[in-house]
């Protein structure tokens, strides 16, 4: 489109000069361009394709060089780590052992409903991605092993 | 806005992020699902998103480790985050960059990074410029650069060029201008052309 004042039919120099800052800035891929700058930049090329490569082909080369440095996916010990994070129950804690304890010394308490209420938080435990550390989850299994009453079968589902 | 016919239509930098904080949020249901405890939608945006995280962070900091510790520490606050989301204050994704950048910068302060004394060790004309055209060594040439670049130039080629934001929300993440964002990645790509020159070539 050829405008008053000088414009070529090929884009002004000022068209131009513009395209070549915006290659500078965002590469020789016109779609990684600001939405605003597309339209015009295409129509530039289209205008005269061989200035607009001459332009464009220094800017291509550093994109292809960078593009040798592609993103490394994450490992799956990671990807395992972020979802445990989001199931997780709150830490058990020291006071959540001692509320385990204390479920497990309940005669109101089936052996088989304090196990499974054990089971429950070493099922939160597990899924907590860590959030155990190793010392309480000493404590926690050494409460299991010296609250459970004498005499309870684990598979035991009747009041002792 | 930038015309043919050599006419600059100038959009204050204002107007520009108000549009674009009224912009649809693509991950808007799928934020609002992990919010309500959603196991599928929460898959769902540790494969959307767990990548880009971990890749923003390791092309900043130069560590895979500690990338992926910024990563996991975006996702326990976003799990928090997402149950209390509300739509319309801009993209979770955004929000997402922001966190991880702010880990980063924490980080990169702790470390008391310096510049890198030495140019990266880039190839020249020699006959052993054929070893590093493999995959690895190319590789590792080009985060050499990248790491070489001052933090902000880095962090403004990252964003628009890896994680493929538009400047207007890369302006956002750092707190500057969309034209400042723009002097960065010029002088960002102006040093890296510099910088892997013999590799251009070579390849």
């Amino acid at each position: 489109m050829i405008q008053p004042g000088g414009h070529s039919e090929q884009g002004s120099d000022r068209d131009w000069d513009a395209f070549a800052m915006r290659a500078e800035t965002y590469g020789a891929d016109i779609s990684h361009w600001p939405e605003a700058h597309r339209d015009a930049a295409r129509a530039l090329i289209g205008l005269d394709p061989a200035r607009a490569e001459e332009v464009l082909a220094a800017e291509r080369s550093l994109d292809q060089l960078l593009a040798f440095a592609p993103d490394q996916p994450p490992s799956q010990a990671l990807r395992e780590a972020v979802l445990a994070s989001a199931s997780a129950k709150r830490p058990l804690i020291f006071v959540d052992i001692a509320w385990l304890r204390w479920c497990l010394r309940q005669p109101m308490l089936s052996g088989a409903a304090a196990l499974a209420v054990c089971a429950g938080l070493l099922v939160g435990t597990a899924m907590s991605g860590g959030a155990l550390t190793a010392a309480r989850q000493d404590a926690l299994a050494s409460a299991v092993q010296t609250d459970i009453p004498t005499g309870v079968e684990p598979t035991s589902t009747g009041p002792t | 806005m930038w015309t043919l016919a050599g006419e600059r239509t100038s959009v204050g930098t204002d107007d520009v992020r108000s549009l674009n904080r009224a912009a649809v949020d693509p991950d808007e249901d799928l934020v609002r699902r992990v919010g309500q405890g959603d196991q599928l939608a929460i898959r769902t945006l540790v494969n959307r998103k767990l990548p880009r995280m971990t890749a923003l962070a390791r092309r900043l900091l130069g560590d895979a480790q500690e990338a992926e510790d910024v990563a996991q520490e975006v996702f326990v606050r976003a799990w928090r985050q997402a149950a209390n989301w509300r739509p319309g204050g801009g993209k979770f994704d955004t929000w997402m960059h922001r966190v991880a950048l702010n880990l980063c910068y924490d980080r990169l302060r702790k470390r008391r990074e310096t510049l890198m004394a030495e140019p990266p060790d880039i190839a020249d004309s020699s006959p052993n410029a054929e070893h590093l055209l493999q995959r690895e060594d190319l590789a590792a040439a080009i985060d050499r650069a990248l790491q070489a670049l001052p933090v902000r130039q880095r962090e403004a080629i990252v964003l628009c060029h890896y994680q493929e934001l538009s400047n207007i929300d890369a302006a956002e993440l750092m707190g500057v201008s969309v034209e400042a964002v723009e002097s960065l990645l010029s002088r960002a790509r102006r040093s890296l052309r510099v910088s892997l020159a013999d590799l251009s070539r070579t390849s």
